[in-house]
């Protein structure tokens, strides 16, 4: 314990240096909504200190006791300028107005990821322009967005995956109002469980990361939901393609207590069931005399998803703030078929797969001094999947031959933290964070049980129960984490962060403890010309078992164990930041990032359909990541957008003794591009209208491919095979792991937006063309032997999901 | 509501036709020699002749079995520092004047031009079943249940690898209405059975094949935890077909216990997670062999099995004197 709070202790050192100082604190919300503003800027143009916003719009500044000219900025609104004498602490709260055109904003301070931030591989995404982005179904996502930016990449085509900087889709941590999320897919990945019109704040750390953040080795992507107009009643009514959805905010008590509901729901099924009524008339128009299997069968299915995101905030005072969050997004699949095998016999087969999130927090925010704030946080998520399977066989009119099979299999993972967060101005120069949390982790792997009944020859009932419960039911692990960070202005050109992240988690038999330093500096070259440069060590506890490299609800999350030990990553960074005012931002980043304890499945092993420990399954092994990332991007005037560009080599070893792949050779992992470049412009030509497009480009991912094949070893020449794999079978011969490219990956995607004002209201309709070009791009590869290549007399054939897909959406704003 | 539901479909129809335009597409791969990689299998088991399977590999597009050499290949089996040249070759096969026994220390090399492949193995102690008792429909269900039980003795000196296995030959066939096809048989259920007999011998893998004809079921087992006993195996096996009584069918059932040389062990484990029931979502990866400057294995094995025909079965009367603990294990 003492070597913890010993390098904690000596690091805020530096924060008992109090001068005699006074501190100017408060909150910044919009003018016209009272929605708190995160990551606004306020400045003493006079001395040059400045600080940021914090996520419940709170600020806190202590300068010198000296006349001070307060300027407070953000991105969209006009600023304003205080003049006053500061002599004592001092609370200014301010009310920003939307600037008309965002061209005369100049951005003179500070901002997460820009210039003068000492944050480097962070990127701020504002809400309005990810929704301006084309979009499939008619639906804004979040998730692909931060797909089109340098360093993040997708998973595979329309997958809502994340893989930041050569990490994998289980190592980001996605925080709701500071709650972690587990499945942040809906519909098998398609679509992200963010619901646009419910957030108001994303920013997504690449590396470099702040000690506050832990748990996860490759990003952190915080995502702040509204809090509600305190002033009145406002919302918007979307209906797109295979969705609708609604959001509704307002003051409960007027400028006390405000709500914020919006929910979203499918109704796609409303598409399915016609088909499946016209395929089952299908089946009876060409029933023949005497039944048959095939004209006989009945089946249905049907997909749903909904997500529902609530936020009540109450002020006290303006020191004292109250936020309950809730979040509820769940998925279902469900297919039927009911097949009737002779006269008397019937069939009736049932499958549904349901999973969801459920995330509830409950924070307190209270300014203790002007210098120091608090947050207190009572969080609880939870990730499950069921999936039900159902067999009855009915043999005769009385049922007397039925028989019967059920069977549930369940996984999830809950969850329970309790938090607290302070963040401390002590002097002009340090801008720290503290902050400790328990929490306390239920795994549930999996849990399969059901039952079969059926009756003999001689009407004799049978039943079986099984319950794996009793074997590997529920895994409780605790987790405590403590931190504290400063923001450190050595000197005006000079700031650095600094801090520390101490770790520890107890499962079963396994105590595991971290300390996790991290560091960020940046130097001003100029005024608009930054260098900076980042360390993180990141540790993991939980793993994330995937079937496929597509996310999907069957993934399971599990614990490190005795055997298989926490991920930890090491990442170093560097990179140049400009920033041309009322033009452009500039920046380049070179990462190298170093992965340990990473699994893999073993050759030819998957969790699905085994009875084995998932332990036994996996090997641990290393990997490591390095790149470039280039990045220019235009925030003001009518043309707006981005242009990201990566290039990037990501690689693994396994060779570990027992626990070797690919021979112990190093080999690339599964998403390792060595380009990625995306452009995502827009551009607005009227209030009434704007246009947007995005172009990507990347390398084809590498997968596992046998190029050669020979007959398995045969035991007897002549009679049939007892050993091997059979007679004619082939063992494919694979030069080494992931080493085929898949083919390049590229995609163009327009949408226009027309805008029409009316007298309490205004609407907006998109239109969107996903895959402009008819591009087919690849999903996966496998070969068939229904087709003929080149004389030979099966083929290897790339599936494609989107061809050119064209969607509207109808938005009404009241 | 017949106008909304046409509604809907035209909605649907209109919607996904739109994936028509391209989802599959044959990607165009082209063949490269240099990748070629020579090929010799041989699998000696005791009491049976001499054969070496040597080839080279063929493009994975291309669905012939056999890819004999250009040029002239030689192929020379040493058989405790014998060596012995084939008097017969077909299909690449290469078949020599002696049949293996017990203890048996081989050494293959064969060369084609300038590129050679060279092995050595062993032939190990032939395990030997005991004991061994067959019992029809033992356990009385519409499914049909058999239990084979039998003792083996293994041997103290040294680590040994086994594979007992169990294979269903179909002589009957019929007409699947469903696929509109002839199928023979259809599936065996023996693994999950041995793993709650057999706690102590299950550890390496087992998995089952369906082939044309007939199907097995495969344990591959070390005998660290049984080392030096006399052990007693109990195999219930459930045959899922047999519910259909409409058409009798009359199966023949081999149950075979294999000694494997550690070689030969990795190899079955490899190539049956290549082909394994889930292998889809998996990530396929190499099958190991031990041939110097080829692809394929080189390992000896000797068996031991015992065949049986249900039908001819009567219920044994063994079922009901006092059973084994393996047994009764089975049983629960």
């Amino acid at each position: 314990m003492k070597r913890f709070v010993i390098p904690l202790l000596l690091m805020l050192l530096p924060l008992l240096a109090v001068a005699q100082n006074a501190t100017v604190s408060g909150t910044i919300t919009d003018a016209k909504t009272g929605e708190t503003l995160i990551g606004a800027t306020v400045v003493d143009t006079r001395s040059g200190k400045g600080t940021v916003t914090n996520v419940y719009g709170h600020y806190s500044l202590t300068l010198r006791r000296d006349s001070v000219d307060l300027k407070v900025t953000y991105v969209g609104y006009e600023p304003q300028f205080f003049q006053f004498r500061l002599d004592k602490n001092r609370e200014v709260n301010v009310k920003l107005s939307s600037s008309v055109t965002l061209d005369e904003v100049v951005i003179t301070a500070e901002r997460t990821g820009d210039t003068r931030s000492s944050q480097m591989s962070a990127v701020v995404v504002p809400v309005e322009k990810l929704k301006a982005v084309p979009v499939m179904f008619g639906e804004a996502d979040l998730i692909k967005a931060l797909q089109l930016m340098p360093g993040v990449q997708s998973g595979s085509e329309g997958n809502s995956g994340m893989y930041v900087r050569g990490g994998g889709p289980d190592e980001n941590l996605f925080l709701l109002d500071g709650v972690p999320l587990y499945n942040v897919s809906h519909m098998g990945g398609f679509f992200s469980a963010f619901n646009t019109d419910a957030i108001k704040n994303v920013t997504l750390y690449k590396g470099s990361f702040p000690a506050r953040f832990g748990g996860r080795l490759s990003s952190v992507l915080d995502v702040t939901q509204n809090n509600g107009n305190d002033k009145e009643i406002h919302g918007n009514l979307s209906i797109g393609l295979i969705s609708a959805k609604f959001n509704l905010e307002g003051p409960l008590v007027k400028e006390k207590t405000t709500f914020s509901l919006s929910a979203r729901r499918t109704y796609a099924e409303l598409f399915i069931i016609p088909a499946v009524m016209w395929l089952n008339d299908l089946g009876e128009e060409e029933k023949p005399a005497a039944p048959t299997v095939a004209a006989n069968a009945k089946f249905d299915a049907g997909y749903w998803f909904y997500d529902i995101n609530a936020k009540i905030t109450h002020k006290f005072s303006d020191k004292s703030r109250l936020y309950g969050s809730f979040y509820m997004g769940e998925d279902k699949i469900h297919g039927n078929i009911n097949t009737v095998t002779s006269l008397e016999e019937n069939m009736d087969l049932g499958f549904a797969n349901k999973w969801g999130n459920l995330v509830g927090a409950l924070r307190w925010n209270y300014e203790l001094t002007p210098q120091l704030f608090m947050n207190l946080a009572l969080n609880y998520t939870q990730y499950k999947n069921d999936i039900v399977g159902t067999v009855k066989k009915i043999d005769s009119p009385g049922d007397l031959n039925a028989s019967t099979m059920e069977g549930t299999y369940r996984s999830g993972i809950k969850e329970a933290t309790l938090r607290a967060d302070f963040d401390y101005t002590p002097a002009p120069e340090h801008n720290a964070k503290f902050g400790a949390s328990f929490t306390r982790h239920w795994f549930t792997p999996e849990v399969a049980d059901g039952s079969i009944n059926y009756y003999d020859s001689i009407q004799m009932n049978h039943a079986f129960q099984f319950d794996s419960s009793i074997f590997s039911g529920v895994i409780p692990a605790n987790e405590m984490v403590a931190y504290a960070e400063d923001d450190w202005a050595i000197t005006e050109a000079l700031k650095v962060n600094y801090g520390l992240h101490l770790s520890a988690f107890r499962v079963q038999n396994s105590f595991y403890t971290a300390l996790q330093p991290r560091l960020s500096g940046r130097m001003m070259l100029s005024d608009d010309l930054s260098v900076k440069v980042g360390y993180a060590r990141m540790r993991q506890y939980v793993h994330l078992l995937s079937t496929t490299s597509v996310t999907l609800p069957t993934d399971l999350w599990v614990p490190v164990t005795d055997r298989v030990r926490p991920m930890v990553s090491d990442q170093v960074a560097g990179g140049v930041s400009y920033s041309r005012s009322g033009i452009a931002d500039f920046s380049v980043e070179v990462y190298y990032k170093h992965m340990d304890n990473l699994i893999e499945y073993k050759d030819g092993a998957t969790f699905f359909g085994s009875s084995e420990n998932w332990e036994n399954l996996v090997y641990s092994g290393e990997g490591w990541s390095y790149g470039v990332e280039l990045l220019v991007q235009r925030e003001v005037g009518n043309l707006t957008g981005w242009v990201g560009y990566t290039w990037s080599r990501t690689m693994h070893l396994f060779d570990r003794p027992g626990q070797v792949l690919n021979e112990g050779r190093a080999f690339p992992a599964k998403y390792d591009r060595r380009h990625d470049l995306s452009v995502v412009l827009s551009y607005k030509f009227s209030d009434r209208f704007d246009v947007s497009a995005t172009w990507v480009f990347s390398t084809g991912n590498a997968a596992s491919l046998a190029t050669q094949s020979y007959p398995v070893a045969q035991e007897d020449p002549d009679d049939y095979d007892l050993g091997g794999a059979g007679q004619g079978a082939s063992v494919n011969y694979i030069e080494g792991r992931n080493n085929y490219r898949m083919p390049n990956y590229h995609r163009l995607d327009l949408g226009a937006n027309f805008h029409r004002k009316f007298k309490r209201a205004h609407r907006t309709i998109s239109v969107s063309i996903y895959n402009v070009y008819n591009r087919q791009n690849p999903y996966m590869l496998y070969r068939s032997r229904n087709e003929s290549y080149n004389g030979y007399p099966s083929a290897l054939v790339q599936l494609s999901l989107f061809p050119i897909l064209p969607s509207v959406g109808y938005t009404l704003f009241f | 509501m017949k106008r909304i539901a046409h509604i809907g479909l035209l909605a649907f129809i209109f919607h996904f036709s739109f994936f028509i335009f391209g989802c599959e597409k044959i990607i165009d791969i082209s063949e490269d020699p240099s990748k070629q990689q020579l090929v010799l299998n041989a699998v000696p088991i005791a009491g049976q002749r001499a054969f070496v399977y040597f080839a080279h590999t063929r493009f994975f597009l291309d669905a012939s079995n056999d890819q004999p050499f250009d040029e002239p290949a030689t192929v020379t089996l040493y058989v405790n520092g014998t060596p012995y040249t084939p008097d017969s070759v077909a299909y690449c096969k290469y078949f020599f004047p002696y049949t293996y026994a017990e203890g048996d220390s081989l050494e293959v090399v064969a060369t084609v031009g300038d590129r050679v492949a060279h092995a050595r193995t062993y032939i190990p102690k032939t395990p030997v079943f005991s004991n061994v008792q067959l019992v029809n429909n033992a356990f009385g269900s519409t499914f049909r249940y058999y239990l084979a039980d039998f003792d083996f003795q293994d041997h103290a000196d040294e680590r040994e690898y086994y594979s007992l296995a169990v294979a269903v030959r179909d002589s009957g066939v019929r007409y699947n209405e469903w696929e509109q096809r002839f199928d023979t048989v259809d599936t065996v259920h023996v693994s999950y059975f041995m793993l709650r007999s057999n706690p102590e011998i299950t550890g390496d893998a087992s998995y089952t094949v369906p082939m044309l004809g007939y199907l097995y079921t495969r344990n591959l087992f070390n005998d660290g935890a049984i080392d030096g006993r006399n052990y007693h195996v109990a195999m219930r096996i459930l045959n899922l077909i047999d519910t259909n009584e409409v058409q009798p069918f009359k199966h023949e059932y081999t149950v075979s216990l294999e000694s494997l040389t550690f070689a030969r062990l990795r190899y079955l484990i490899d190539v049956s997670r290549q082909g394994g029931g889930f292998s889809f979502f998996a990530e396929q990866g190499q099958v190991r062999g031990n041939v110097e400057g080829a692809q394929g294995i080189f390992a000896g094995c000797a068996r031991s099995k015992v065949v049986f025909w249900p039908d001819t079965l009567a219920v044994s009367k063994k079922a009901l004197e006092p059973l084994p603990e393996a047994v009764r294990r089975a049983l629960k």
